[in-house]
């Protein structure tokens, strides 16, 4: 009995991997799933939110990359992300962070400060932006400030689009 | 007769300087791709001269071994056809049961 | 009376260097451009004149393959002094860039001083006179200094651009290259024969390895780049020096071959997809422009053809030589190096949480050993990316992959730090093992000894073998074996002995690891499998508890412990089972109910036409 379950599950596994490239994606939760409907969602709100977090914190920023990545392996299951940073933007981190706060909050996202993993979480219509700042040797000063935009659920992408997307220069 | 086996020496030299053109060919993609650029403004024109001046060098050396292989290849069709009227014409003078004997046997 | 107070201007705005980090793709395409230049150079001198010849000269001279090993010897000579020039000068565009921004920092805070000083002038009384001007004193010293750091440091970057110009231009003709190659004495087939007689011993290689000077371990990094990228005990830095120049021989080969419309074959096209996949995995960091130039990304395995094509790449995210924190990650069933994009997803989200709080830490996504791989779109594919997944249901490769592992680690203890006033390693160093890749890791610490201070095991199917019947069978430190599995991780479910199992399952209470919080993961159905993959690959998501945990032991911390499973593993997927087969009934029955429902109504629809029809018959 064991052995049989076990062969099933890992047939059901590779079922379930077949299934990225193969099931339509409006069946299994909508649009939001699907790759293509994510990424131009969350473009226009990074291209939206990007300047003014750039204004607020100050420092120098540059470009924005945005890509897929697949998850845990070839899954079928994937993330888009764009990350980002500024080197030692003026201020204690606890500026920073409510500067940044402060811009997340105005675009209408829910936040939280966990503080273990990140040091903001923020989240609306399936985008997350991931916030961290790394401290100089003072502990008070930010060495850097990464802001990562990403989907909260994996996404699906029934045509190849997520493996065929490449980069996408959200800032150029 | 005799050039069967020179013919494939002939063949495997032509193969190796199309292999060399081929990977030259790829040390010309790396150079053309490094962005002298980076290097900041006053290192930049420096860079670039070193970069012009073995790309020239480079394109020379996979132009040559491309040539190299074709000219081996030309050889190679003509040495074949020759080697063939020989035989043909050999053939047509030899005793009827040594027709088609070789140094390493039966053809 | 007017009393004058002298307060120093606004120090003016210090330019970026007109170099950056990205600089470093030159020094590669350089480097890599001097070891193709190299193969070149070896083949044609072994199928050229003998060095010996003792015959007519001329006839050595106009043969062809002997000139081309003179000539491409010499643009040989050319690259390798400019790419170790360009990689010195890197280094000091990036320490300088970080002096840069520091005095940037200093001089938004010198300004500010500055406003701050003017406007309490504007307020100020006759009694604050003195002070206003022992304030303005203290600022103008604090300004001098500024200014003349700035200065240094613009003199700094003009003596770096110096030596890189002169290099440049000292092998900037062919005849240069020639006579750079004639004064290179270096025997680069002895050092390669001295390598190999070292038997693989990590730390002996690291040790002869600093023996060697900088001009020979440049030179063999350029002519036997795959040799030097993949031997442990090279220090991490040259490692990546050498695998980035293999990387770039492949793209540009491959690359141009492509361009040139002459179609690739089907292993062409494997290695080129493994060679884009290494080079998306080095670039996440560097995804922003600027990028993020604090994290040193490493590639320390680059063999793209290993393993049938499946491909063996590892990318560090961090300096292990250097890092306080050292984590190896390996991936299990579904990886191979085509996914290493993913895996260092993963690992470079562990890393920043890492270093949160001003720590060192190096996270590696290790794809050395050859996985049970999966591409489902190539399911047919055979030899290929296909029906590899087969394997899973072994421990063969685990257990093969537990050495390479071990082998691994062993050359990251040799080539690290070791701490001055301990003589230890000072990288505190955890392998975690996430999915097969924790049966993987499980054989390489029972096996193989494993050389780590703490091991992971998450998402396990097995614990490695009939031999491993509890935590301390791993021989790792007391206490420093952790396991962690979701609720609803159906890979979990397999952990047993016996022919078709991997091993124990690692969270059970009995086993004796310290079992960390994870969060459960949605409950699944065998209609949505994918919830369940999802299940099985959420342990590094953003603010999971895992990744809270995980981050908690790379540190050297002890993470949120929960007990561990009493229940057995196979039950709960016996469990799960039945369940499923409950659900599935009354889901059929569901479903039959509709389908009668629509039967009827759609039979009463039709019945209801004919009425309607046979109604107009008879009005």
């Amino acid at each position: 009995m064991t052995r049989l379950l076990l062969a099933v599950l890992f047939a059901a596994l590779a079922t379930a991997c077949a299934g990225g490239s193969t099931t339509d994606p409006a069946g299994r939760g909508g649009g939001d799933r699907d790759a293509e409907a994510f990424k131009t969602k969350m473009d226009a709100f990074v291209r939206e939110t990007l300047p003014k977090l750039q204004a607020e914190v100050g420092g120098e920023w540059g470009g924005f990359t945005a890509r897929f990545y697949e998850k845990g392996g070839n899954t079928g299951q994937w993330e888009y992300t764009a990350g980002c940073g500024t080197s030692k933007p003026p201020g204690t981190g606890e500026q920073v962070l409510d500067e940044v706060e402060a811009v997340l909050r105005e675009q209408g996202m829910e936040i939280t400060r966990p503080g273990v993993t990140s040091d903001i979480s923020a989240r609306k219509d399936g985008i997350m932006v991931i916030v961290f700042r790394a401290l100089e040797s003072d502990v008070e000063s930010v060495s850097t400030l990464k802001v990562e935009f990403r989907s909260e659920d994996r996404l699906s992408s029934s045509d190849d689009f997520a493996e065929t997307a490449g980069n996408t220069e959200l800032m150029k | 007769m005799s050039l069967y086996v020179y013919l494939a020496a002939l063949a495997e030299s032509a193969q190796a300087w199309e292999d060399t053109s081929e990977t030259v060919r790829g040390a010309r993609k790396s150079l053309t791709d490094a962005d002298a650029a980076l290097l900041g403004d006053r290192v930049a024109p420096s860079a670039q001269d070193f970069i012009d001046t073995w790309m020239t060098e480079i394109k020379r050396l996979e132009t040559a071994a491309n040539d190299h292989g074709d000219a081996l290849r030309a050889a190679s069709l003509l040495y074949a056809q020759a080697d063939g009227d020989v035989i043909e014409r050999s053939q047509q003078l030899m005793v009827w049961t040594d027709r088609d004997v070789s140094p390493m046997g039966e053809l | 009376m007017t009393t004058t107070i002298a307060v120093p201007g606004h120090v003016a705005a210090i330019a970026p260097l007109t170099a950056t980090a990205r600089a470093a793709s030159v020094t590669t395409a350089l480097r890599s451009v001097a070891t193709t230049l190299s193969d070149i150079s070896e083949w044609m001198s072994a199928n050229g004149a003998p060095a010996d010849w003792t015959g007519d000269a001329s006839t050595a001279a106009d043969h062809a393959m002997t000139q081309v090993a003179k000539e491409t010897d010499g643009a040989r000579a050319a690259f390798a002094r400019v790419a170790v020039a360009c990689d010195t000068y890197v280094d000091r565009v990036v320490h300088l860039t970080g002096v840069r921004d520091g005095l940037v920092g200093r001089r938004d805070t010198v300004n500010d001083e500055i406003d701050a000083l003017l406007t309490k002038i504007e307020e100020s009384t006759a009694d604050d006179i003195a002070s206003l001007q022992g304030q303005a004193t203290a600022l103008q010293g604090k300004v001098d200094r500024l200014v003349d750091h700035i200065i240094q440091l613009w003199d700094d970057v003009t003596a770096a651009e110096d030596v890189l110009i002169a290099a440049f231009a000292a092998v900037d003709s062919t005849s240069e290259g020639q006579d750079a190659a004639a004064r290179d004495t270096t025997d680069v087939r002895a050092l390669r024969a001295e390598l190999t007689n070292l038997g693989g011993d990590p730390d002996a290689i690291n040790a002869w390895w600093n023996t060697l000077s900088a001009a020979e371990r440049e030179a063999l990094k350029i002519s036997d780049p795959d040799l030097i990228g993949n031997t442990n005990g090279i220090p991490t830095g040259d490692r990546d020096d050498a695998n980035r120049t293999s990387l770039e021989r492949d793209l540009d080969d491959l690359t141009a071959k492509k361009d040139a419309h002459e179609g690739l074959t089907k292993e062409e096209q494997r290695l080129l997809d493994r060679a884009e996949a290494a080079r998306d995995a080095l670039n996440i960091p560097a995804t922003a422009d600027p990028p993020d130039t604090d994290t040193d990304v490493n590639l320390i395995v680059y063999q793209p053809g290993a393993f049938g094509g499946d491909g063996a790449v590892a990318v560090g995210y961090g300096d292990p030589d250097t890092a306080d924190n050292t984590a190896v990650i390996v991936p299990g069933i579904t990886n191979d190096a085509s996914s290493i994009a993913g895996q260092g997803d993963d690992a470079y989200r562990l890393h920043q949480a890492a270093i949160r709080n001003g720590e060192s830490a190096a996270t590696i996504a290790w794809m050395g050993y050859d996985a049970p791989s999966w591409n489902p779109e190539n399911a047919l594919d055979w030899p290929g990316d296909g029906l590899d997944m087969g394997s899973v249901i072994n421990e063969d490769k685990a257990e093969a992959g537990g050495r390479l592992l071990a082998d691994f680690v062993d050359g990251l203890r040799a080539t690290d730090t070791v701490d001055s006033a301990t003589g230890d390693q000072k990288s505190n160093l955890s392998v975690i093992g996430h999915s097969y890749g924790s049966t993987t890791a499980a054989h390489a610490a029972h096996d193989h000894g494993l050389n780590a201070d703490s091991l992971t095991l998450i998402g396990s199917p097995g614990a490695g073998g009939d031999h491993v019947n509890s935590a301390s069978d791993l021989g790792l430190p007391e206490g420093k074996v952790y396991a962690g599995a979701a609720e609803n991780d159906f890979v979990s479910w397999l952990g047993r002995d016996g022919d078709l199992g991997m091993g124990k399952d690692p969270t059970q209470a009995d086993f004796g690891a310290k079992v960390i919080s994870v969060d459960p993961g949605a409950e699944f159905h065998a209609d949505n499998l994918e919830q369940g993959i999802t299940n099985h690959t959420s342990y590094f998501e953003p603010e999971s508890q895992s990744l809270a945990n995980l981050t908690e032991i790379v540190q050297g911390e002890e993470p949120d412990v929960t007990g561990g499973r009493t229940q057995d593993a196979n039950d709960m997927a016996i469990d799960w089972a039945r369940d499923e087969a409950v659900h599935q009934v009354e889901k059929e029955i569901d479903e039959s109910v509709q389908e009668a429902k629509d039967v009827y109504n759609g039979g009463k629809d039709w019945v209801d036409d004919r009425v309607d029809d046979f109604t107009g018959l008879w009005p």
